[in-house]
């Protein structure tokens, strides 16, 4: 199993990880979630500049079975995106916590309802 | 939920378990693309254990099968078989199965794991059914299905009796454990086999099997592969709404001038089933809309990665007629239009077989 959770990230329960750091936030989707969806074959992310509120989906990540939505842990503007993985998903198998980021936003507000490492470990483990 | 006798032996680490029409199967072992290209460049086994196997036999079977099926039976030679179809009166499919002739008077029926039951009451209430030996394999068969390229010399190391046969061949052998069967028919579209063997045989062969390298794979490759291959499945592209013509499969029917249960007019009856393969990105799933112009003119039957091709892509069902091979299309993917086109049937061809 990923017991591999990185302590210097935030999670949510829809298994993206965030880093935050001086009013941007990076997203990705989270080993464990990865290892349970199985090969990572398609990937969609929104357009530069989109506006979004939180929980609003902002892309798809499809294995050979399931299409699954991604959410917006936090509102703001999206002002990268990761398009190497649009060529190479497999990057979020790989690297779930580096070369597979998937989006960076620029935040309106801070992030509420996230976990540490810890607690999502133990929402995994439930 | 019900297991198959070779559950226990599965690999654990990576196993990702799911129901499947009411048993416990993997989807995967260890991934689908790597189980995919296994079955491609090498050998990979699937315990489809689960299926349906039944035995007809007596003096009367082959007159009671003509009525049942809409193939010709009795142009099936002993330790040969045939790819046909259960159907119901209005000549809707039931089932489709594999029939092979086992001995002079015996038939054995491989059918779908989520129409088992159908298909037993519906043999069961033939006018006739008393006069012939119904023989449910079900729960005392295992069922392997070996594929690839080197499935032969992986058959061979386990069952030395084994002689090669021809596409389409059964064989019988005799083991400790009881008669193990062995075909040359699979799911995949590669040079492979189908052992129906003895619960306790299955489950010694899995073990060894594993031993000699041949990957286990799980249902996720089992539909990768099939796709690529064309082979339709039950609940995506046959259904008892669909005649086997309009799905695809009228070629079952070809040499059949008897009457059958189902028989319905051939003349101008035409396949609607189209293969085809994206041109834009996304992947099509089954049910998604097939546009031309503005106009919605069929759906996905099922779609995914094709890894063979490196493409996404899968088969389509056409209301009124089917397009030609070339024809551009658009697949509607959660509202938006991706560029796909029409292909040949199978998508991917091994030329072993």
């Amino acid at each position: 199993m990923s017991n591999n959770i990185p302590e210097n990230l935030k999670y949510t329960k829809d298994h993206e990880w965030v880093l935050e750091s001086k009013g941007t936030v990076t997203v990705g989707v989270t080993a464990y979630a990865v290892e349970q969806l199985g090969d990572i074959v398609h990937i969609e992310l929104p357009e530069i500049g989109a506006e979004l509120d939180e929980g609003d989906p902002f892309g798809t990540i499809e294995s050979t079975k399931t299409v699954s939505d991604l959410y917006m842990p936090v509102g703001g503007e999206v002002i990268e995106i990761n398009d190497g993985l649009e060529s190479s998903p497999e990057s979020l198998q790989e690297s779930s916590y580096g070369d597979g980021w998937i989006v960076k936003i620029k935040s309106n507000k801070a992030a509420s309802n996230l976990m540490t490492a810890t607690e999502y470990q133990s929402f995994i483990s439930e | 939920m019900q297991t198959t006798v070779i559950e226990p032996f599965y690999p654990k680490l990576k196993t990702k378990l799911v129901d499947f029409a009411g048993w416990k199967m993997p989807v995967w072992f260890t991934s689908t693309l790597d189980e995919h290209k296994f079955v491609r460049s090498s050998c990979g086994v699937f315990d489809v254990s689960h299926m349906g196997r039944i035995i007809l036999s007596g003096s009367n079977v082959v007159d009671f099968l003509e009525n049942l099926l809409p193939s010709n039976i009795s142009e099936i030679n002993i330790g040969a078989s045939k790819y046909t179809a259960l159907l119901n009166k209005s000549g809707g499919i039931i089932d489709d199965l594999i029939i092979y002739r086992l001995k002079d008077l015996s038939y054995m029926l491989c059918v779908n794991a989520s129409n088992a039951e159908n298909v037993l009451s519906w043999i069961n209430q033939q006018e006739n059914a008393s006069e012939i030996q119904i023989k449910n394999l079900s729960t005392t068969y295992a069922q392997l299905a070996v594929q690839g390229p080197t499935s032969l010399e992986h058959i061979q190391k386990i069952l030395p009796s084994f002689r090669p046969i021809h596409f389409g061949e059964i064989s019988s052998h005799n083991v400790d454990e009881g008669t193990c069967y062995v075909a040359r028919t699979g799911y995949t579209g590669e040079h492979g086999y189908e052992i129906y063997t003895p619960n306790s045989h299955g489950i010694k062969i899995w073990g060894q099997l594993l031993n000699n390298g041949v990957h286990p794979c799980g249902l996720g490759a089992r539909d990768t592969l099939r796709l690529e291959a064309g082979y339709s499945l039950y609940g995506s592209e046959l259904n008892t709404e669909r005649n086997i013509f309009e799905s695809g499969i009228g070629w079952i029917s070809k040499t059949k001038t008897q009457p059958h249960i189902g028989m319905i007019e051939k003349e101008n009856q035409k396949s609607k089933i189209r293969a085809f393969t994206m041109v834009d990105s996304g992947i099509p799933r089954s049910g998604m809309s097939v546009i031309i112009g503005d106009e919605p003119v069929g759906i996905v039957t099922s779609g995914g990665r094709l890894p063979s091709l490196e493409k996404n892509g899968g088969l389509l069902f056409f209301e009124n007629g089917a397009p030609k091979v070339g024809t551009e299309i658009f697949i509607d993917i959660r509202g938006k239009r991706k560029l796909a086109i029409i292909q040949k049937k199978p998508l991917y061809s091994n030329r072993i077989q």
